[in-house]
């Protein structure tokens, strides 16, 4: 097994051109997941999630060979043909606006485990905070929810981010940054200074 | 550093991303001493926890099974339909070649069969006897022996001439034995005439 989880994504697209309907599986089964996540936290739907997971790797079924592998890595351009897909969606349905978790099932069909029988308050508290946390992400403006989506909770460098994005390092950079002062902003932390403190302006600080 | 360095490096020092280590304790270094900083860091780092926390809710989530029998569903007619039309392909290349041999076959076939009527209608057209058209052509220029009479019996020999022919080569030279028989047709006509001159003198 540890022989078959060592072959390359580029690998297994060959496998996968070539008619390897194993390949295909496993590639699938690898980079399913990840595609999935990003849409249902771009859009919060999971219907939507499953149509673009569907439609990415039908799209590489029936044209496999627009992949560049100069461009970055295969990871990157299927959570590109997600996003582009996923826009696409949105723009059409505009499902998203509405932010309720529960609209279609999907976040609470078993992703939040039961609460804790130790310490249900504090696993209320909890699941209150994501619930918070996962609004504030929905209501963030595209460009900028996208870049906190791939870098934050995907974890990605900035440069795959970039190539995701379809933009340069520093878009990618200036936009989390920005996406992440909206959250700050809208998770109630903003701009808070004890009292009795005044805001300092970061450009006038020389410390 | 300044609050400004600070600032545009806050996300990598949070994420653990900076470019190296130094740069990293600078910045610590720095919140220690700026109480704006010290606060941003704090923000960013509760900002971090929280969406790293939302993420892990998230790692179960995968797309259904459906999709993937779909999926697989999909992947197997699509590489058969490939395959038949791989083979489609192929199989017009072949019939198209099949159809040049086959035209290339009835050509040659064709061409065959016209020289070999040609052959039959003239057997010795291609390499006439040289007396014969020599003969035909005009007969009275062949200086034969056996033929030196023939300037004082003209219908000796344009009989004579005309048997070579008929003998030798009948179809050949047809145009050649249609000429000796005009030819004969006026001797007879210029001998008649005279004759009739004669019996007109006595």
């Amino acid at each position: 097994m540890a022989g078959v989880t060592e072959i390359r994504d580029e690998q297994l697209l060959r496998m996968m051109q070539l008619g390897d309907e194993d390949a295909f599986t496993m590639l699938y089964r690898r980079r399913q997941g990840a595609i999935y996540r990003f849409v249902l936290e771009m859009s919060g739907s999971a219907s939507l999630a499953e149509d673009v997971t569907q439609e990415v790797f039908m799209a590489l079924i029936r044209d496999n060979r627009g992949y560049d592998p100069s461009r970055g890595s295969l990871s990157a351009y299927l959570l590109g043909m997600a996003r582009h897909h996923a826009l696409r969606l949105i723009k059409r349905d505009r499902t998203y606006v509405s932010i309720s978790p529960t609209r279609d099932g999907s976040w609470d069909s078993g992703e939040l485990t039961p609460l804790s029988p130790e310490n249900p308050h504090s696993e209320m508290s909890r699941r209150e905070s994501i619930h918070l946390v996962q609004q504030a992400i929905l209501s963030l403006p595209e460009h900028y929810r996208e870049a906190v989506v791939v870098c934050d909770l995907n974890e990605m460098s900035y440069e795959d981010a970039a190539s995701v994005l379809g933009c340069s390092v520093g878009t990618v950079r200036s936009r989390l940054h920005r996406g992440r002062a909206l959250l700050i902003q809208k998770l109630g932390g903003g701009k808070k200074v004890e009292a009795g403190t005044k805001a300092i302006d970061p450009s006038r600080c020389l410390a | 550093m300044n609050c400004k360095d600070f600032e545009s490096m806050i996300h990598e020092i949070v994420s653990r991303r900076a470019p190296d280590k130094t740069k990293q304790l600078e910045a610590l270094e720095h919140a220690g001493r700026c109480l704006w900083c010290a606060l941003r860091l704090d923000e960013e780092t509760k900002l971090t926890e929280s969406l790293q926390a939302f993420a892990r809710t998230l790692d179960v989530q995968r797309a259904p099974a459906r999709v993937e029998e779909a999926l697989v569903q999909a992947f197997r007619e699509r590489t058969l339909w490939e395959g038949a039309a791989r083979s489609g392909l192929a199989g017009k290349r072949l019939w198209r070649r099949l159809s040049w041999a086959l035209a290339f076959a009835a050509t040659v076939a064709v061409a065959w069969i016209v020289v070999l009527r040609t052959a039959r209608v003239h057997p010795n057209s291609s390499v006439p006897p040289p007396q014969a058209a020599n003969t035909a052509i005009s007969p009275t220029r062949t200086p034969n022996p056996s033929q030196s009479n023939a300037t004082e019996d003209p219908d000796k020999v344009l009989l004579q001439v005309q048997a070579d022919l008929e003998r030798e080569v009948p179809e050949a030279v047809a145009p050649a034995v249609l000429i000796a028989e005009e030819r004969n047709e006026i001797l007879a006509n210029k001998e008649q005439t005279k004759t009739t001159l004669g019996k007109g003198e006595k």
